[in-house]
């Protein structure tokens, strides 16, 4: 009696607990990090080359020595920093939890090490030699089981343990073909015998954590098959259709593209050891455990589907922030079914959707060297039920495309009229609607699909022993009732579904307006476009150099100052890290110098100070910096809105209505080497012009400014410089005042 | 011709005016320059001349022509981020050696009208030249540079005056016996017809301005000049003259030397105002 009621209680208990999480993915949040800021995070990257203690380099130089640390604390900042990692959140205190676990009882691993999450969609983890482990969202959530991730977490445990790093840095140091700063910065391209050694290792580990062993060598196939979506689901023919919507079933019968993933690669050059060797190896090793069969010792599978499930959803957000709406739309797809009313998905498929209308506007850009067109984005090919999808993709024509985006902003937006995100959508679906030569209101059926099909049965049965319809047509009707998806014999054209799929769209007097507020403001550009068009050239270049200048004219009395992205580089291309903190804090310094010489009131969000920083500003400042990096990319097919509520909240937290962003990156590398020097030496009247230029001119200073709208996520002015100047207080600051006294100014209204 | 000039100058200065609301250096747009402008006188010592001699303790000591000095001051306006446009004065400070071997020799009719011609051997000290130079000049920064901050080129065209300081040049005869001749060889050594050149200066030169402080900044570079003279013919002949360098030489030495001094180094300081 007793069990019984303690089962239904744990039933209830788990039931409850899956309706709490159903609720928590309905609302879903993107990760972020909380609670008490890590050393990892709060310490500089100068004190942690001052704290390294490098006993465990005695065999390396003192050079090598300085080097090799300088390096790695470098790139690892570069890693935490760069908005990706998160600390404090659910996945991390998962791997954290499930990584102690692991090293239980291993005095020399105990509280060394540090898990955290890496925001990407790749499937990867890596250990660093100051005991941080990363692992990417990526790689959670292709995973199946707890068991699988405890193996990937012990093999990277093991590659710290046994410093392979070290000895990854000692191989590379001496192969000549890389530069110093290559060597350092192979982190995880281990050797194959430390692969090797890695998982034999970490077998052990799994099995002293008690996990069953079936699941390890999983572990190789998600390895491989990573590149695919997380699941393979069969995509529903039916998927797209609505009340209002009905796509043909032919759309869907594309033959699927077979998986290719190749297992038994030749290895024989390649670093890496190939997964079935590894596989093979793994399997030996289990074999040696003679109490270890398949039966669950332990795992803690809900807190697994939990974290894999926090995991997938990141998956989508990034893919959608990567711009590449097929892959975020199949990954929806499948959350989909089990999370049918998530807003967060709903949003996710509407900006995926507005990446696909997008593109029928953008125009292709050429090359100014060879004319050809440019591809922004490299072909990628799908396998697998994801490659229907894509297929139906790529057949529909753009009228489909801009047709069928409509529908589904608009019905994410007509759900929940409050939702901003899907608002925002909807207005710049309109936007590229109204752009876009291929969308014209006046062609669409003002009954859908199904109203369409009985009112053409009416009236054939009402024409019926009539003279045939077509005939009655004359040349110009033939070609209207065609373009609207009608055939012969009152039929429809199945091909030109999406003519009947926006008719309830049609009536709504609110889309309406808005279409017609775009399409007058459309009208004024023309008009202006015109008028300049009527210009003469000189007037025209006088107009552009005009307008080029205003375009820096934001009016910018405050503003935030986004962390700079500095880089000193030496003559070999190698990181110069003192000198890039010099440089970085020279900038701190002028930012502030000319903002109060110019009267402009400056917020910063930055990592001079980091041991003041919160959670929170952790927080803003990922959100920050994946914006402007995806804005930055391409802004000026920039439609991206799902991240200006977000963008809304840093604008009302800082009082400030724009953000500024400064790249430099500066390296003095005349080109003097044995060679030309010699030559020119001897060919001295030559000489005599080629050296002092070289000499004054080798100092090679990039700078990028971008202004980033916070209301509207929009990227104002990208403005870029290149100049031979070196990095002194004076060449940055007088072209800091440059910059802002070109931001502060109003633009001329005449 | 005149208009095309003319029509070429207001093109380059409406285009440079163009952008011009964020000129300058730390906003300002005005600029003084003063300079230094030295050159190491290869070209010539290897091509043109032969060493020459200097007065040293009363006495004439063989010596490479090396002094070629100037200094140069301007007053400059950023007209853009990129250009800046300015007038320029400069003194120039050089010498030639007008002799070609230790030899003195002329051609001239007497009173008496008979063709006389006169060999001494003899060495002359260096003549030594003022080149005074006034210059528009236009600063184009190179890349991205900042006018007048960073890597610039720059382009002028000067009017010049060349004067001779000095014409009591010291003069000695190889043979010390002949010594009694000096006083009457100086007082026809050089032609008083050739007492100034005038010429012209096509400039185009690499600098680099390092900013110093936010007034001050200073500028190291070169620049290439084609000196143009005045008067080829006017001084052509090779007529009689009872001076022992005529004008024709004297014309002809300084416009080799002119012409072979084509790269100078300079360096100085700009003062925003």
């Amino acid at each position: 009696m007793v069990g019984k009621t303690l089962i239904a209680f744990v039933w209830s208990l788990l039931v409850f607990s899956q309706g709490m999480a159903q609720e928590a993915f309905n609302r879903y949040q993107p990760l972020c990090s909380k609670g008490p800021v890590p050393r990892d995070f709060s310490t500089s990257t100068l004190n942690k080359i001052k704290q390294d203690g490098k006993e465990d380099l005695k065999s390396l130089s003192s050079k090598k020595k300085q080097f090799f640390i300088e390096q790695l604390h470098y790139s690892i900042d570069e890693i935490l920093y760069s908005g990706n990692v998160t600390f404090g959140d659910t996945v991390s205190r998962y791997l954290q939890k499930l990584g102690d676990k692991l090293v239980a009882g291993n005095k020399d691993l105990e509280g060394k090490l540090r898990f955290y999450t890496y925001n990407s969609t790749d499937a990867n983890a890596f250990s660093t030699r100051q005991g941080i482990v990363f692992v990417t969202t990526g790689l959670i959530a292709q995973l199946t089981s707890e068991a699988q991730l405890a193996f990937v977490l012990s093999h990277e445990i093991i590659h710290f343990q046994e410093h392979h790093v070290l000895d990854l840095f000692e191989y590379a140091t001496k192969e000549k073909f890389y530069s110093y700063n290559e060597r350092a910065r192979f982190l995880s391209n281990y050797s194959r015998e430390n692969e090797l050694e890695a998982d034999r290792m970490a077998v052990k580990m799994v099995h002293d954590a008690g996990y069953k062993s079936t699941e390890l060598n999983k572990t190789f196939d998600v390895l491989l098959y990573s590149y695919l979506p997380f699941e393979e689901m069969k995509f529903e023919k039916t998927y797209f259709n609505t009340a209002e919507m009905y796509v043909p079933e032919m759309y869907f019968e594309f033959k699927r593209t077979e998986i290719s993933a190749k297992f038994k690669y030749n290895d024989y050059l390649m670093s890496h050891p190939n997964l079935a060797k590894r596989k093979e190896q793994v399997s030996e090793q289990i074999a040696k455990f003679k109490d270890w069969g398949g039966n669950m010792l332990y795992e803690d599978s809900a807190s697994f589907f939990y974290v894999r499930d926090i995991s997938r959803f990141e998956y989508v957000l990034n893919k959608v922030y990567e711009e590449e709406p097929v892959d975020a739309l199949y990954a929806i797809y499948i959350l989909e079914k089990k999370y049918p009313e998530s807003v967060f998905l709903a949003n996710c498929k509407s900006q995926a959707w507005l990446d696909l209308m997008k593109v029928v506007i953008q125009k292709r850009k050429t090359s100014i060297y060879t004319g050809l067109p440019q591809t922004r984005r490299k072909i990628k090919y799908y396998e697998g039920q994801i490659s229907i999808l894509n297929q139906f993709l790529g057949v529909l024509p753009k009228q489909g495309k801009l047709t069928m985006g409509l529908r589904v902003i608009y019905d994410n937006y007509r759900k929940d009229t409050t939702n901003v995100v899907a608002e925002k959508c909807l207005l710049t679906a309109i936007q590229i609607l109204v752009k876009s030569e291929e969308f014209d209101l006046e062609k669409f059926s003002k009954r859908n699909y199904a109203q369409t099909l009985v009112y053409l049965g009416e009236k054939k049965q009402a024409v019926a022993g009539e003279k045939a319809p077509t005939d009655a047509w004359d040349k110009y009707a033939v070609i209207e009732n065609q373009s609207k998806g009608m055939t012969d014999g009152f039929e429809i054209d199945s091909t030109k579904f999406y003519m009947y799929g926006i008719a309830d769209i049609l009536r709504d007097s609110s889309f309406l307006a808005k279409f017609k507020q775009h399409t007058d403001k459309k009208f004024l550009l023309e008009k202006k476009d015109d008028e300049f068009n009527l210009l003469t050239d000189s007037e025209q270049m006088d107009l552009e150099f005009s307008k080029y200048g205003q375009e820096a004219h934001l009016k910018m009395d405050s503003m935030l100052i986004f962390q700079p992205a500095v880089f000193e580089t030496t003559r070999s291309s190698e990181m110069d890290v003192y000198k890039t903190f010099k440089t970085r804090e020279l900038i701190y310094k002028e930012v502030a110098s000319n903002a109060s010489d110019l009267d402009i009131h400056i917020k910063t969000m930055n990592l001079q100070r980091l041991d003041t920083l919160s959670a929170a500003d952790w927080n803003n400042y990922a959100l920050l910096q994946r914006s402007l990096t995806r804005a930055i990319t391409d802004h000026e097919n920039d439609f991206f809105v799902l991240d200006v509520p977000d963008l809304n909240r840093i604008r009302n937290l800082f009082g400030a209505e724009k953000v500024l962003f400064i790249e430099y990156q500066h390296a003095y590398a005349p080109d003097l080497y044995f060679g030309n020097v010699v030559l020119f030496t001897i060919l001295l009247p030559v000489g005599l012009v080629y050296f002092p230029i070289e000499i004054l001119s080798g100092h090679y200073s990039d700078w990028q400014f971008y202004v980033l709208n916070l209301q509207t996520g929009e990227v104002l002015l990208d403005r870029s410089y290149y100049a031979n100047e070196p990095s002194t207080k004076h060449f940055i600051g007088s072209r800091l005042y440059g910059m802002f006294n070109q931001l502060k100014q109003a633009k001329n209204e005449d | 011709m005149k208009i095309k000039k003319l029509l070429f100058v207001c093109c380059l200065l409406s285009a440079s005016f163009i952008q011009a609301q964020e000129a300058g250096y730390y906003g300002r747009r005005i600029f003084l320059e003063i300079d230094g402008q030295g050159q190491f006188p290869l070209l010539q010592n290897i091509f043109g001349e032969r060493k020459g001699y200097v007065s040293q303790k009363g006495t004439l000591q063989s010596s490479y022509n090396l002094l070629d000095l100037s200094y140069r001051a301007s007053l400059n306006m950023a007209v853009s981020e990129y250009v800046g446009f300015g007038l320029e004065f400069s003194q120039r400070f050089y010498r030639v050696n007008l002799q070609s071997v230790d030899e003195l020799t002329r051609n001239f009719k007497d009173s008496s009208g008979t063709m006389t011609t006169q060999y001494l051997n003899a060495r002359v000290g260096y003549l030594p030249i003022r080149e005074t130079i006034f210059m528009p000049r236009v600063l184009v920064s190179l890349n991205d540079s900042r006018v007048p901050c960073g890597f610039a080129s720059e382009i002028g065209v000067g009017y010049s005056l060349i004067q001779f300081p000095d014409r009591d040049l010291a003069v000695e005869t190889v043979n010390p016996n002949e010594s009694s001749v000096l006083p009457s060889v100086k007082e026809h050594l050089l032609d008083s017809r050739a007492e100034e050149f005038r010429g012209m200066v096509f400039m185009y030169g690499f600098r680099m301005n390092y900013p110093i402080t936010k007034r001050i900044l200073f500028h190291i570079g070169f620049r290439y000049q084609y000196a143009l003279q005045f008067g080829k013919k006017k001084y052509r002949r090779m007529d009689e003259s009872e001076y022992w360098f005529s004008g024709r030489e004297i014309w002809s030495k300084v416009n080799l030397r002119r012409q072979l001094g084509i790269f100078s180094f300079g360096t100085g300081l700009t003062f925003t105002l």
